[in-house]
């Protein structure tokens, strides 16, 4: 029964937790503005939540204990990342860091609105820029392994990678304002 | 300071790839302190970044809405698995087995228990496993046998977005000018005018109110409404306290029973089945009497109070409603039944999903003409319910996850869809009733969903990426939401039309200067899974019971 009782408790701090999960995907983004450390982070956050699935109230707003869960271990990642780093990349990290806290917010549009838009964005890239794309975060091919496939420059690659992100941002932003045609 | 574009997308490339040299650190650094737009860029890049390695991390999508799954269903898409028992918790990152497998209290009672019956010396923690565990059995049985007797039989509350609903409906006949009601509607404040026949309200607090044609019923509040004239039997659960019915001539309050309430022309009178009642005066401002079981009394408008000996004429016990229900219900599906019997042999029916068929996760197709070209219907997240008939099975559509599909290759000239359907909510921007797979990809695709705004809308891809929409009139409102209806599409690529039917009544047409082949491989009820035409949740909230495709128009009556 017990057992029972704590499958149940698991089962509500798991919905909870999914019903705030892009306000978690974006506190953990903002306080730790590296990509791969995001999905570390969430799961950080989600087994620290459930593991105490008994302790917390959820008939009052979770949003500020989920925030402060988040943002330790988002911080605590992101300081384990910076240590690592040459003093100019940290520099760099680290004032990206301030400037997404203090003067951008992050995108606001649901997250799963934004996954669906990226898949019908990508498909008006060319096949230049799907091949590198892949290549890159797929096969986690580096920039000069790709130079050498597809018979480029390495700085050239770079180039397609930054203006392929910078097309399908645009493209994203767009579809999920609601400006792109939708059945 | 004027940056070189090109330089610049070159840095932050090699920035997010982490591959950007001492060098490119410095001229990045510089340039992020100098240059406002490399900020907004980096950051912006960054996100998208993200959004990128979600979607190569084997194309899978993060949690959507509206999941609950226990954690261990989690595990797998994970790298690594959860073991969530205390003495893991302190050593995470490490991760040693599943949470399922997992030993729980249960497991190692049985296993401490097993070692003592053969003999084997046990452990203090062994003993005191068992001990505990013995100590919480017998205090679970203690518990229950104490909740059983003292909770009372029945009634709780329902869980449906309203004060009340139709429940079921044994030959109703409404007075002229009233609106149809359905099985399921859910009803707004107002009058409830019945000629003929009975009908049952569901309260959302557990109370059923049986009126009796003719009969006017004044829904008012949850624990509150009128008879205006006719009557009525209730029912209350005991743990409902204080629900009354307001007469022009008595106000009488349930006290967790069952009682019947006749107003007549001059007078109100009330026989009361089973527990105690109140009555007050119409206004509520004095008690008059009370009556308990096997007690009636008349009252009339000058609160003159006659007791008499009960003739249980107005009372109708819940068994006794039931019966009436089953026969009234046998009846209808046995035209039901017959009208598909004859319905399976005809050449043109080439899909009949039935919900009342359903086998595990598949209903057979009960058309001959089609079962070899279009077998099954699969279910998916579509657990059984009750359908539009009392008794009967329906698919319930409860998450984004819930479809059912089946493979079918066919073409048409014309086309005819029909559908049973009952709508919850709506809160997705539409819901989806059928797709084709070939919707948006390929001309003749065709998708049929419902509006926010409670129309039908029907699409047609003229060429990839591009379609011809016909809707129909709002024939869903606030106040008819919950109730069965009977959709239909018939497509005719002769005459060049497009006709939206509900409940056999036309509700609108559109026509369709060039018709073109409609065309499926495969059609999916419920659901757009394709997410490449839409953003956002399409899937549809509610009930299916049956579903019909004809290769040709066809009327209404012959569907």
């Amino acid at each position: 029964m017990k057992d029972e009782q704590t499958q149940k408790l698991r089962e509500k701090a798991t919905f909870h937790f999914l019903q705030h999960h892009d306000f978690i995907r974006r506190v953990a983004f903002r306080a730790a503005p590296n990509p791969s450390l995001q999905e570390d982070i969430v799961q950080d956050v989600y087994v620290e939540f459930v593991s105490k699935a008994g302790k917390w109230d959820y008939d009052s707003e979770l949003r500020p204990l989920l925030r402060k869960i988040t943002t330790n271990i988002a911080k605590r990642y992101w300081h384990e990342k910076l240590r690592h780093l040459p003093s100019n990349l940290q520099k760099i990290a680290a004032l990206t860091q301030k400037y997404l806290e203090n003067e951008r917010p992050a995108h606001e549009a649901r997250f799963d609105d934004q996954q669906l838009a990226l898949d019908l964005c990508m498909k008006k890239l060319t096949s230049r820029s799907l091949l590198i794309l892949e290549a890159f975060y797929c096969k986690q091919m580096k920039a000069g392994q790709i130079a050498a496939m597809v018979g480029m420059t390495e700085g050239a690659v770079h180039k397609v990678l930054s203006r392929a992100r910078e097309f399908l941002r645009q493209c994203v932003d767009k579809s999920v304002e609601g400006t792109q045609n939708d059945i | 300071m004027t940056s070189n574009p090109l330089q610049i997308e070159e840095l932050l490339s090699a920035y997010l790839s982490e591959e950007l040299s001492e060098e490119g650190a410095e001229e990045l650094l510089r340039l992020w302190e100098s240059d406002e737009s490399v900020r907004e860029r980096l950051a912006k890049d960054l996100w998208c970044d993200y959004l990128l390695r979600l979607k190569y991390k084997g194309g899978k999508r993060s949690w959507q809405d509206g999941d609950i799954p226990i954690p261990s269903s989690y595990a797998p898409d994970w790298d690594r698995q959860i073991d969530l028992t205390p003495a893991n918790r302190a050593t995470r990152p490490i991760y040693i087995q599943p949470v399922e497998e997992a030993a729980t209290f249960w497991q190692q009672a049985r296993l401490v228990a097993g070692r003592l019956l053969r003999g084997t010396k046990g452990s203090r923690n062994d003993y005191a496993t068992l001990v505990l565990g013995l100590l919480t059995l017998a205090g679970t049985v203690l518990c229950m046998l104490t909740l059983f007797m003292l909770l009372p039989s029945g009634g709780k509350e329902r869980s449906f977005d309203g004060i009340v609903r139709i429940g079921e409906l044994v030959d109703a006949q409404w007075q002229d000018d009233a609106e149809e009601y359905r099985r399921g509607q859910i009803l707004q404040p107002g009058e409830l005018a019945l000629e003929s026949g009975r009908v049952k309200l569901e309260f959302k607090c557990g109370a059923d109110v049986i009126m009796q044609g003719p009969c006017r019923f004044m829904v008012a509040g949850p624990m509150s409404n009128s008879c205006l004239a006719g009557r009525l039997s209730i029912e209350v659960p005991k743990q409902v306290k204080g629900f009354e019915i307001v007469t022009p001539f008595v106000t009488v309050v349930d006290r967790g029973t069952a009682f019947s309430v006749n107003v007549m022309e001059k007078a109100a009178a009330v026989e009361v089945a089973k527990g105690k009642v109140e009555l007050y005066s119409s206004d509520r401002s004095a008690i008059l009497s009370s009556l308990s079981r096997g007690m009636a009394a008349t009252l009339d408008a000058m609160h003159d109070l006659v007791n008499y000996e009960p003739k249980w004429d107005s009372y109708l016990p819940p068994e006794d409603f039931e019966k009436e229900v089953t026969e009234h219900v046998n009846v209808s599906l046995q035209a039901k039944r017959s009208a598909d019997r004859q319905l399976k042999s005809n050449p043109n029916l080439l899909i009949h999903f039935d919900a009342m068929s359903r086998s595990g996760k598949k209903i057979p197709n009960a058309s001959e003409a089609g079962a070899t070209l279009c077998p099954e219907l699969r279910l998916v997240h579509c657990p059984e319910t009750e359908g539009r008939w009392h008794g009967t099975n329906g698919l319930a559509f409860k998450s984004h996850k819930s479809f059912a599909s089946f493979d079918c290759q066919q073409e048409f000239t014309s086309l005819t869809l029909v559908m049973s359907v009952q709508i919850d909510q709506q809160t997705n921007q539409a819901s989806a009733l059928f797709v084709s797979d070939t919707f948006y990809q390929e001309t003749g695709g065709f998708l049929w969903q419902l509006t926010q705004n409670g129309q039908s809308m029907f699409y047609i891809t003229t060429e990839p990426g591009r379609s011809f929409e016909s809707v129909s009139a709002p024939f869903l409102k606030r106040n008819n939401r919950g109730g069965w209806f009977e959709l239909a599409i018939v497509v005719d690529g002769e005459t060049g039309t497009i006709s939206h039917y509900v409940d056999g009544r036309l509700m609108g047409r559109t026509l369709w200067s060039e018709p073109v082949p409609l065309k499926m491989q495969q059609g999916i009820l419920g659901n757009i899974l394709d997410t490449s035409y839409r953003t956002g949740n399409r899937n549809f909230i509610g009930t299916m019971d049956e579903f019909k495709i004809f290769d040709r128009a066809i009327p209404p009556k012959q569907q």
